[in-house]
């Protein structure tokens, strides 16, 4: 019942899409805002660090609660060439791995900054490439991982007071990223668009052992178009 | 199974609803389905189209290809202009150059390179001996057919020339430009008379009345002014309409001095007449309309296109 409540303002949408006079407004674009809401991300990497002959367990990979978003600004500088910036969010909770417990109730906020080079095909007057556009992001990332622990992870006792949970810790991290992906223009003002993103980030905690994780990820948003090439028509 | 049949029902609607509207049109062959530049003979019996790199030139009755002038340019060419006495035809595009060709030997009689920019428009005099023409590098120019030179280089603007025109009586001459400006100059002394800059966006056409009293100017800011221009130098505007997020990028009067029409990359096309209006969705983005000439109280126009070529509308099939 609920697939047919979602199937019928879906199809509206698609047509009224499809037969909107908004079909012949699609001009070629110098700057563009995305949000993106990222699905199915994937911490990737072995469950159990070893290091000096101890095992312990890794607290990326052990999240299976994740979820993020991302704000992106490009500028077409040349035809097949954007540049930009790539703000990013995920959260990461609910960590299992096996019978440990040591992060058990662990949450981790990631916060990313990443300067971002596209390359991308070119728009076109007449064909696929007047709506559509493949593109291909790499970019260094920058940022922190904020981890929380809500449950009791030590104990510390001082002369004067006991110092119990929430811990927490900021880690800062370095790492590179690149994404590939579709555009879709729906207006002349506003599109859609689907990349698979990956990427690897290095860092260092004395909470726990990871000294790097690595993830992939859909993500899945929606553009405005800000500026538009007004000299299209003479190229 | 009744969401599946409404659904079938919804598409039925709109596609019997989208070919109702189809008989209203009827289009002309061209290799390129963009296409910038159209012009009609001063009769209305023929009308040149740029198609590409060469020019061709339709029977409007019977759509036949009567003439194609070809060879001249080496890239797509943006717009063409036919002398009023159809001995010539002038045909300005993306590779810099102006070709004024001979009507009647397909030759081209003269090539004029512009080293300036590319061609956006070009436009004969009533009198035959003038050319102007503006270019993507902010100037526009004025050519002497007679003693085949430039005369004058108009060096106002400080943005693209999108579009350049005469008045009826040949006095005057119009700029429009990127810079959000459109120009009046006289022909005499070649002077700039003033200056409009109502228009917060390019301006992208003009047309003018055949009275020479009024004139109306579009442009990207959705913006469509109708100017009275009885008194030159204090030109004002009579009637301003506004489309948002809409680029109006096509303008033209037809020869009652009363009807124009307007036409945008929305794909949507006005055509404003004292008593109603017409409204045209061609569902492509509009280069240039322009009213067949010599139809009496009826309206036809044909439309350039960006996906579609070059349509013909009858106004009895449309909408009102």
């Amino acid at each position: 019942m609920k697939s047919k409540k979602i199937f019928l303002p879906a199809l509206i949408l698609c047509l009224y899409f499809h037969f909107s006079s908004s079909k012949a407004q699609l001009i070629d674009n110098k700057l563009n805002i995305y949000i993106y809401k990222e699905e199915f991300i994937q911490f990737n990497g072995d469950k159990l660090l070893k290091e000096n002959n101890f095992i312990f367990p890794s607290l990326y990979s052990g999240f299976y609660s994740k979820s993020g978003y991302s704000f992106k600004i490009l500028y077409k500088s040349f035809k097949n060439i954007s540049w930009g910036i790539e703000s990013e969010y995920l959260k990461a909770s609910g960590w299992e791995c096996g019978n440990y417990l040591e992060f058990k109730d662990a949450k981790i906020g990631i916060t990313s900054i990443s300067p971002v080079f596209q390359f991308h095909t070119g728009f076109s007057k007449n064909s696929f490439f007047k709506r559509g556009k493949m593109f291909l992001e790499v970019m260094p990332s920058f940022g922190y991982s904020h981890l929380t622990f809500s449950g009791q992870f030590f104990e510390v006792k001082s002369i004067k007071e006991k110092i119990s949970a929430p811990f927490k810790s900021n880690d800062p991290f370095y790492g590179y990223k690149g994404s590939v992906g579709i555009e879709w223009s729906l207006t002349q003002h506003f599109g859609s668009s689907v990349s698979y993103a990956f990427g690897q980030s290095f860092l260092k905690s004395s909470f726990y052992c990871d000294t790097q994780f690595a993830y992939s990820q859909i993500n899945i948003g929606l553009f405005l178009k800000i500026f538009q090439d007004k000299y299209y028509l003479y190229q | 199974m009744k969401v599946l049949f409404s659904s079938l029902m919804f598409i039925c609607f709109i596609a019997f609803g989208y070919s109702q509207k189809r008989s209203a049109y009827s289009s002309y062959p061209t290799e390129s389905k963009v296409i910038y530049g159209i012009c009609f003979t001063l009769n209305g019996e023929a009308l040149a189209i740029a198609d590409n790199k060469t020019i061709k030139v339709y029977s409007t009755n019977s759509k036949e290809l009567i003439a194609e002038f070809k060879g001249g340019h080496s890239n797509q060419i943006l717009s063409v202009d036919i002398s009023k006495d159809s001995t010539l035809l002038v045909s300005g595009g993306k590779d810099s150059v102006i070709n004024i060709w001979d009507i009647n030997s397909k030759n081209v009689l003269q090539s004029i390179k512009c080293h300036k920019g590319k061609i956006t428009s070009v436009k004969i005099s009533t009198d035959g001996q003038y050319l102007l023409y503006g270019c993507t590098g902010n100037f526009a120019y004025l050519f002497d057919l007679k003693l085949r030179k430039v005369i004058m280089e108009f060096t106002d603007h400080t943005g693209t020339v999108t579009s350049v025109i005469f008045s009826s009586d040949g006095k005057f001459l119009f700029t429009a430009s990127a810079d959000k400006a459109i120009n009046i100059y006289g022909v005499e002394d070649y002077r700039l008379l003033t200056s409009l800059k109502q228009h917060k966006g390019w301006v992208r056409d003009i047309a003018i009345n055949k009275e020479g009293t009024r004139f109306v100017s579009c442009g990207d800011d959705g913006r469509t002014l109708l100017w009275n221009i009885s008194d030159i130098q204090n030109a004002s505007v009579e009637k301003k309409s506004f489309l948002p997020f809409s680029w109006i990028t096509t303008v033209d009067f037809k020869d009652d001095n009363l009807t124009y029409l307007k036409g945008g990359f929305n794909g949507k096309i006005k055509i404003i007449c004292p008593m109603a209006n017409y409204r045209v969705r061609i569902r492509k983005p509009v280069n240039k309309v322009l009213f067949k000439p010599c139809e009496g109280i009826f309206i036809k126009a044909a439309i350039a296109t960006s996906g579609k070529g070059v349509i013909l509308i009858d106004s009895k099939y449309l909408s009102i």
